[in-house]
């Protein structure tokens, strides 16, 4: 971190609401993506957005100049996405391990296909609930398999597991989205 | 083959510096809902200020009337005598004690306070004057009619105009 933003964070500690403002402009677009990733809709990630910047401004106190700011707030968003996908839709994430029966794929295959974004985006939505979610905040957002673990409250050979699985089964979605789009070029080139 | 932790760097680049700008009406949101969480923080200051307030003044008015705050405390001074003084003191109790009192004093006394009954219950003799034994009928009773008789103790002996006192007299520091 620099010295101004050392400064702009003491100020916000103290209460100053301009400081407020200046850190909700620039790491608010931050924050919404990664609400964005892990909710479903919209709506609920503007929610989520507003519940994490509650417990920013709250608990700002707490934060140790010593650490990342960006770090700490993307861990209080995905922290504040995960209770939010808990309370509404109560899902276990232990009980999808047996869903899934990804098969291991060369990679190598697509290594060159070089999806887009919202191509990779696509087939990580298409993960098990489970399994998406410690992906993402193991591969995206850097979690450790421990705070995975508490955070989920699952144990942390489950975290590994899952993660393991869920690099397969998107690996498997990602072989199976450039097949189809090799066969879409090649009838396109033949007709 | 693409190892894993290629595969992952491969994804998390894919998603690094993603930015997606909220709408403004969160901001909004965010901001008022400061505010409201400062108004209740103050409101409860205040609160907690005047509750003790309350408690204080409640505890304070509680105690000023079981007076154990309002009454005031005298302090004694004891003055230290020298010891020549205090056997002075123990002496002049003494002589005191042994020229006490004959049996006329304490006669005399017992008058005045006898005057005072009657005078107090005047107005009821008045009405009705006391009657003599005789004229009331009122016998004497025999001495066999008594009960045993109880020896008298030595210091209600009158042996002479002065009565008697008990051998020792200590007196107490």
């Amino acid at each position: 971190m620099d010295a101004a933003e050392i400064h702009i964070i003491e100020l916000c500690k103290k209460g100053d609401p301009s400081a407020q403002r200046t850190v909700y402009a620039r790491y608010s677009p931050m924050m919404f993506s990664v609400a964005l990733r892990y909710t479903n809709a919209r709506i609920d990630a503007e929610d989520v957005l507003q519940e994490s910047w509650i417990k920013v401004f709250r608990h700002i106190k707490s934060f140790g100049e010593h650490n990342s700011f960006e770090g700490w707030l993307r861990r209080i968003v995905v922290n504040t996405a995960i209770t939010h996908y808990r309370r509404n839709q109560k899902h276990q994430f232990q009980f999808d391990i047996d869903e899934v029966h990804a098969t291991p794929r060369d990679i190598e295959a697509f290594k060159e296909l070089e999806f887009t974004k919202e191509e990779l985006a696509y087939a990580i939505e298409q993960l098990p609930k489970g399994y998406g979610m410690v992906f993402k905040m193991y591969v995206i957002d850097g979690f450790k398999h421990k705070e995975i673990a508490e955070e989920l409250g699952i144990d942390l050979n489950t975290s590994k597991s899952q993660l393991s699985r869920a690099r397969k089964y998107l690996q498997e979605v990602l072989y199976t989205m450039s097949k189809r789009a090799k066969k879409e070029t090649d009838s396109g080139l033949q007709s | 083959m693409m190892k894993e932790g290629n595969f992952d760097a491969y994804v998390q680049a894919q998603f690094a510096d993603e930015a997606v700008v909220p709408p403004s009406h969160v901001e909004t949101a965010v901001f008022n809902e400061l505010a409201a969480g400062a108004r209740r923080t103050k409101l409860r200051r205040l609160g907690l200020g005047v509750l003790t307030a309350g408690i204080c003044s409640a505890g304070f008015y509680l105690n000023q009337d079981s007076g154990s705050i309002a009454i005031p405390v005298e302090e004694q001074s004891v003055q230290v005598q020298d010891l020549q003084e205090m056997q002075e003191v123990e002496v002049a109790v003494l002589d005191e004690q042994t020229t006490w009192a004959g049996p006329e004093t304490v006669v005399s006394t017992a008058q005045t306070e006898f005057v005072q009954e009657e005078e107090i219950l005047d107005p009821l003799f008045e009405t009705q004057p006391p009657l003599r034994m005789e004229e009331a009928g009122i016998k004497p009773m025999n001495a066999l009619d008594r009960g045993p008789s109880i020896q008298t103790p030595a210091l209600q002996i009158e042996t002479s105009e002065t009565w008697v006192m008990p051998a020792n007299v200590t007196v107490k520091e």
